[in-house]
């Protein structure tokens, strides 16, 4: 099994490869995107992604001394023309930064890619929602070499799937997200994803029209216009990270029978947490014979990221030494959390809690 | 002003069973099924029943359809099959690739259409007509590729479905022009669909890590969530949640002045 894992800065590259990362994967969100609609990847802030191409040549040079293949994150949907015509401006500059592959979601984009560059790997992105062997299948022929599978099935159903695909002769490397599982609704259909236009910005603008005048009143023009400037970026950062799956809610249960109410609060539709953890997955995944292990967080310090390749790897390692059952598995597992994060694991924080509570305890099976 | 403009615009409604059919009197579609749960696949006998009912009243069927794991689409291979022989009218609303290609493959006399969940990505549901900006106009900054038409085209889609008012505004006449009708779905529109029901984990919250076994609790219960900072509520309709997006005129005046041919309406 290899891992693959974020990268967001330049200075990062070394780092994340010796800690045990076999492929980087990264976006790459410059300034023309601050001005259409759309976005160059699925991560909705500028700052999960490098600033420019020669950022990317950079950390390509790099692992290209210690043979690791760097894939771009092309995986937004691009439906507009002004977003597509751009994507293609940056496909062409990708494919001259000499690029491993590519990992999109956007049927049009694989299309594109092959016209552009025939042999470079394609990585369907979890942004393409591919739950099941017949979209395998589509995008199979569309000339996809690995599939990143959604966070949203479960442990029997990656199973299920697997075998679906033996049964139709299908043969595709598949990808399962391992760690920092952050968010409960379907990607790709997922429209609190990356929105600009999201309401509470209302409040927030009152913040900024307030720097702004202050910055007006004691500035001289050249100075503010630059400052406003990196506001605005700032802002727009801030503004995508207001998701609503993150708010809290007061939920009315109505009841269609009789109209009674049922008040929940607070009512969470989205993580609180940032970092759940599907790390003690990676036992059966093996099983199934998943080819690679994705970890999540392009947007997060080098340290964290050091530190989940050293959590992760060290799993895998595990599993490669010896053969051993999931109980003594899961005991290794808590006890190199614990030595990597200095915390014990919760049950709170995993994503498959009621699949690990039923392993671990079969009696108590729904 | 193209034919479909002044023809009269078909009226469709969400159907779940026939329960209270004089209900269905006023309409001229019935869209069985769901689009954002694979656990809502109509069953068998539900179906023949909606289709003996639709056949006697003179109605048209439209199937949704959701995104499926391969067990919920084995369930709904036995509902194509039955479909695929019960008439050359017969629509099913696609969200998922993989019915895609079940549909072009297998069940060749079924109509694909291009579903609400996936439209929703060609317009932000937030978009609003002030999002044009730089001496751009919102309708040219929201001009679609002509890739997503050929895609379209290519894969025999000669509808596409929205549930966002902007969205007619600012999409419906280029779909039109390219020969693909538009219908339109009220007054929910698509936010977010999650496969860890909310309405499962109602009763213990602390479980909400959990993938929940289903009881259908959905069908019992409307949830409506508050937050004063969002601006608007959500509403949740099995795993998809959505927002209620007003028409500031006549929604059929506008649908027609648009060429959209196709009203559905859909319960909370």
């Amino acid at each position: 099994m290899k891992i693959t894992a974020p990268i967001n800065k330049v200075t990062e590259t070394k780092a994340l490869i010796e800690a045990g990362a076999d492929e980087l994967y990264c976006g790459v969100y410059h300034d023309k995107w601050y001005s259409i609609e759309g976005r160059p990847n699925a991560k909705p802030s500028s700052r999960s992604s490098l600033k420019s191409f020669a950022e990317l040549q950079e950390i390509i040079k790099i692992s290209g001394t210690y043979n690791i293949p760097v894939f771009i994150t092309l995986n937004a949907a691009y439906n507009q023309k002004q977003s597509f015509e751009l994507i293609k401006e940056d496909l062409k500059k990708a494919v001259d930064c000499n690029v491993s592959g590519f990992v999109v979601a956007s049927i049009p984009l694989l299309r594109e890619i092959r016209k552009i560059s025939k042999d470079k790997p394609l990585i369907l992105s979890t942004m393409a929602n591919c739950f099941n062997s017949e979209a395998v299948s589509y995008y199979k022929d569309l000339g996809v070499s690995r599939i990143v599978l959604p966070r949203d099935l479960t442990i029997s159903e990656l199973a299920n799937l697997r075998d679906e695909l033996k049964a139709k002769k299908i043969d595709m490397p598949l990808e399962s997200f391992v760690l920092n599982l952050t968010c409960r609704n379907v990607n790709g259909y997922c429209r609190y994803h990356g929105n600009k236009y999201h309401p509470a910005s209302k409040v927030l603008s009152v913040r900024i029209l307030r720097k702004i005048r202050g910055l007006l009143a004691y500035s001289p023009p050249k100075f503010y216009l630059n400052k406003i400037s990196v506001i605005f970026k700032k802002y727009r950062d801030y503004n995508e990270k207001i998701q609503p799956c993150l708010l809290k809610y007061k939920a009315n249960f109505i009841s269609c029978k009789d109209k009674s109410k049922e008040k929940v609060f607070p009512f969470w539709i989205g993580e609180p947490y940032q970092a759940i953890c599907a790390a003690c997955s990676i036992f059966y995944l093996r099983e199934f014979g998943i080819e690679y292990l994705k970890i999540i967080g392009r947007w997060l310090p080098t340290k964290v990221k050091i530190q989940d390749l050293t959590f992760i790897s060290s799993l895998r390692n595990i599993l490669n030494e010896r053969s051993m059952d999931f109980d003594e598995f899961f005991k290794k597992g808590q006890e190199n959390y614990r030595k990597t994060y200095g915390r014990n694991c919760k049950l709170s924080e995993c994503h498959y809690a009621s699949f690990i509570q039923n392993k671990l305890n079969p009696d108590n099976e729904r | 002003m193209k034919d479909n403009r002044i023809s009269p615009i078909e009226k469709g409604i969400r159907v779940f069973d026939l329960s209270n059919p004089e209900k269905f009197d006023a309409y001229d579609r019935l869209y069985i099924g769901d689009d954002s749960c694979e656990r809502l696949v109509p069953e068998s006998t539900k179906l023949e029943a909606i289709l003996m009912y639709a056949r006697k009243n003179n109605k048209r069927i439209s199937l949704l359809t959701s995104y499926y794991t391969d067990k919920g689409l084995k369930n709904l291979k036995i509902i194509l099959g039955i479909l695929n022989n019960s008439g050359s009218d017969i629509e099913v609303v696609i969200n998922d690739i993989g019915v895609l290609k079940l549909l072009n493959s297998e069940y060749k006399n079924i109509i694909p259409v291009y579903g609400a969940l996936s439209s929703s990505s060609f317009l932000h549901p937030y978009a609003n007509f002030k999002s044009g900006c730089q001496g751009i106009s919102s309708s040219e900054r929201h001009l679609l590729a002509k890739e997503v038409f050929d895609f379209l085209i290519k894969n025999n889609f000669k509808r596409v479905e929205f549930d966002n008012i902007t969205s007619i505004f600012l999409l419906a006449d280029s779909f039109i022009s390219k020969g693909i009708n538009v219908s339109f779905h009220y007054p929910f529109t698509f936010l977010t669909s999650t496969r860890r029901c909310l309405f499962a984990s109602r009763k213990s919250i602390s479980s909400k890590f959990a993938l929940l076994g289903c009881n259908k609790e959905c069908l019992n219960y409307r949830l409506i969530l508050v937050n004063r900072n969002l601006g608007h509520k959500i509403f949740v309709r099995g795993t998809a949640q959505y927002m209620r997006k007003k028409a500031k005129n006549n929604l059929s005046d506008i649908c027609r002045d648009h060429g959209v041919d196709r009203l559905i309406r859909s319960k909370a």
